[in-house]
């Protein structure tokens, strides 16, 4: 029961009442011992002040017992009468009777016969017996009575003395404490908080006036805290409607998330914003306000934007390169194929009227116009390759370069080729490019095999200490001089002449276009007659296509 | 004549000389008739004389013509329910996938693109004509013309 009555009480609250038991607890502890310690101090002291006063009157009264002079030993009792704490006081012979007495009261006479030597106390009462010497012999007695006052009265006293002091001392530190238990259950690390964030940071009030902000929100509107303060939030808003519904959300939800809406600076600057926002309650459950908090997105939009024109760029020339290729693919070939065609038509028709020079020159205008077709089309199939849409799966690269192997030696029969493929080596790649690089990767090496009596072909892998795969063509054939290896991949170029190995110099460009857009490398080895080795990785681009 | 006849869709007049070079040396037995450009085409199958004109036994369509683009006349032959049984073969210069995808969706009956060497060419016509005018055989609703 307690405990859930505590629980109830706000932070402040519990922090109020934890301070007032604290220190109602340690002023009764400090009641308790100060109380015992002055009683114990209270009982020394009157026992010390009755035994001198006790040891004085003996030290005077020996005379008059000596001499039984009643008279002067009346006398040395009746002052006794100015100490108020004394009552009674008595002088008694050697026997015990008594010789002269003083009492305050006759409520409290002394008795009548001596006691003991010592001191007692009774009730409220100290009471002493004292030798009365003379010559170290005992001549007589004498006795006195003190009143002490009661503990009782002296514990109501102090304990008024500590009721006052613990209302003056709460007087005093409750405002203290209260100062500075607000100090802490507010403002002082909820500020700091609210500095910390470098994104724009405001409470809003549930009238929609903003209650506080942060130094990021006078960044972003321009204008001093002190003047934010107070105001209508909506109005830092192109669109205050919406800013607006920003409360009505959270009010409703409780939360919201990532709600878009632009600021706008003093100097006329737009922010664009995702707002994140909560309700926070007091310990009640009462909602105190909103806590809003911006995310500027101006970056990431202007990023998206720029993303977007670039896209559209990239789209508008690939579009324009389609159209281009389109257009060469026809209209490029259409005089070819009436030049070929109508040079072919005065071969047949006219060939009585031509000589062996004409006929010649004919053909080569014929071989020249096929060539031209050759180099259109590989250079239409070189800009679809940079363009075309990849389809990564796993795909078996033995099996298609036995394929491609079989293919060639079906076009080529006459031809006799060894070669080895290094089996089940698996790669991530697009398969109709993969099979472009090694039509073109192969075909190079069957083609320039052609002069080799033992024509070998090979396929293979090589795992690096990085983990990349790097794969080969190798083959022993006319190889190339590797003072021009830089021009080996460069589109239409080519290191051999046509008339000692056909082609067009497309092949291998292709190939390292189809290499870099799986964001691998390519390289070629050679030595002139001994062969060539191409090397390539296939390395998955994480992010983007690497054209 | 056999009654066949060759509907030829080219615009380009070296182009038109060739193919029908093509037929010739090769010997087609066949009328043949020629539009120049998309429009003519059209009007052929559905201008003022188009449900007099006979239906061809094939129409050979390129496909980067004036006016109206070969796959358009395409769609409009197999659009309507007179002509759309007609046997139509691409022929063209373009090897763009796009272009070949298009023109079998539109439901040509074939697409074969015209080499750039004459004798390739002479052999791709010689072999199109025999096959279509003489080993195919034509949809009944043609039948009428033969």
């Amino acid at each position: 029961m307690a405990k859930s009555w505590l629980a109830e009480l706000t932070i402040r609250a519990k922090l109020t009442v934890i301070s007032i038991l604290t220190s109602i607890i340690a002023i009764v502890l400090a009641g308790v011992i100060i109380v015992t310690y002055d009683n114990y101090l209270y009982h020394t002291q009157k026992v010390g002040e009755l035994t001198a006063q006790a040891k004085i009157l003996a030290a005077g009264l020996s005379a008059p017992l000596e001499f039984n002079d009643q008279q002067a030993a009346n006398d040395y009792l009746t002052p006794l009468s100015a100490n108020p704490d004394i009552a009674s006081g008595a002088v008694y012979k050697t026997n015990g009777v008594l010789f002269a007495s003083y009492s305050r009261s006759s409520v409290n006479p002394p008795p009548s016969l001596a006691a003991a030597h010592g001191i007692k106390a009774e009730g409220n009462k100290l009471s002493i017996f004292w030798p009365v010497l003379q010559n170290q012999q005992t001549v007589g007695s004498v006795y006195l009575q003190a009143s002490i006052e009661p503990l009782m009265t002296r514990i109501f006293r102090y304990s008024g003395i500590f009721f006052l002091a613990m209302l003056a001392s709460l007087l005093i530190t409750l405002p203290i404490a209260m100062r500075l238990h607000y100090a802490i259950a507010n403002p002082v690390y909820a500020r700091s908080l609210i500095e910390a964030s470098i994104d724009p940071l405001v409470t809003i009030n549930p009238k929609g006036e903003i209650t506080d902000v942060n130094l990021a929100t006078v960044k972003a509107t321009g204008l001093e805290r002190e003047a934010l303060i107070g105001t209508d939030f909506s109005s830092y808003f192109t669109d205050p409607a919406k800013a607006g519904e920003i409360y009505l959300q959270v009010f409703n939800e409780g939360l919201i998330t990532d709600f878009p809406l632009t600021i706008r600076h003093v100097d006329g600057k737009l922010i664009d914003v995702l707002y994140n926002a909560a309700v926070y309650k007091s310990e009640r459950g009462n909602v105190l306000g909103v806590v809003a908090v911006a995310r500027d997105v101006t970056a990431q939009k202007q990023a998206e934007l720029e993303i977007n024109r670039r896209t559209a760029e990239l789209q508008a020339a690939n579009k324009e390169l389609e159209a281009f290729s389109y257009s060469v693919s026809h209209d490029l070939r259409a005089p070819l194929r009436a030049i070929d065609g109508f040079s072919a038509a005065l071969l047949e028709d006219y060939s009585e009227g031509l000589d062996d020079t004409g006929k010649n020159h004919l053909n080569r205008v014929r071989s020249a116009t096929q060539r031209m077709g050759d180099l259109i089309d590989d250079m239409l199939e070189l800009s679809r390759i940079a363009r075309v849409e990849m389809h990564h799966q796993t795909i078996n690269l033995s099996e298609m370069v036995t394929s491609v192997l079989q293919e060639l030696q079906k076009n080529d029969e006459q031809r006799k080729i060894d070669w080895y493929v290094q089996p089940d080596l698996l790669a991530e790649a697009d398969a109709r490019l993969m099979r472009i690089v090694f039509n073109n990767l192969l075909g190079n090496a069957w083609k320039y095999t052609s002069k080799q009596p033992n024509p070998f072909i090979e396929f293979g892998a090589i795992k690096g200490e990085d983990g990349i795969t790097t794969y080969f063509v190798r083959d022993n054939g006319a190889g190339f001089d590797m003072t021009y290896a830089g021009k080996l991949f460069g589109a239409f170029q080519r290191l051999h002449t046509v008339a000692e190995f056909p082609g067009t110099g497309v092949g291998l460009a292709t190939v390292q276009r189809i290499i870099h857009r799986h964001g691998g490398m390519v390289s070629g080895e050679g030595i002139p007659d001994q062969g060539a080795t191409f090397y390539f990785t296939l390395t998955m681009p994480t992010t983007g296509v690497i054209l | 004549m056999n009654g066949k006849l060759i509907l030829l869709i080219e615009d380009n007049p070296d182009d038109e000389a060739l193919t029908l070079r093509a037929l010739k040396k090769n010997e087609i037995q066949s009328d043949i008739k020629v539009a120049r450009d998309g429009q003519e085409a059209l009007d052929y199958f559905f201008g003022d004389q188009g449900l007099i004109n006979p239906m061809p036994t094939v129409v050979l369509l390129d496909l980067m013509l004036p006016k109206v683009n070969g796959l358009e006349i395409l769609r409009r032959i197999r659009s309507d329910k007179r002509t759309r049984l007609q046997p139509v073969v691409i022929l063209t210069s373009s090897k763009e996938e796009q272009d070949i995808i298009k023109g079998y969706e539109l439901g040509a009956n074939s697409y074969i693109r015209k080499p750039v060497d004459f004798i390739q060419f002479t052999e791709a016509v010689r072999q199109l004509g025999l096959y279509w005018l003489i080993i195919n055989e034509a949809p009944p609703a043609l039948a009428r013309n033969s």
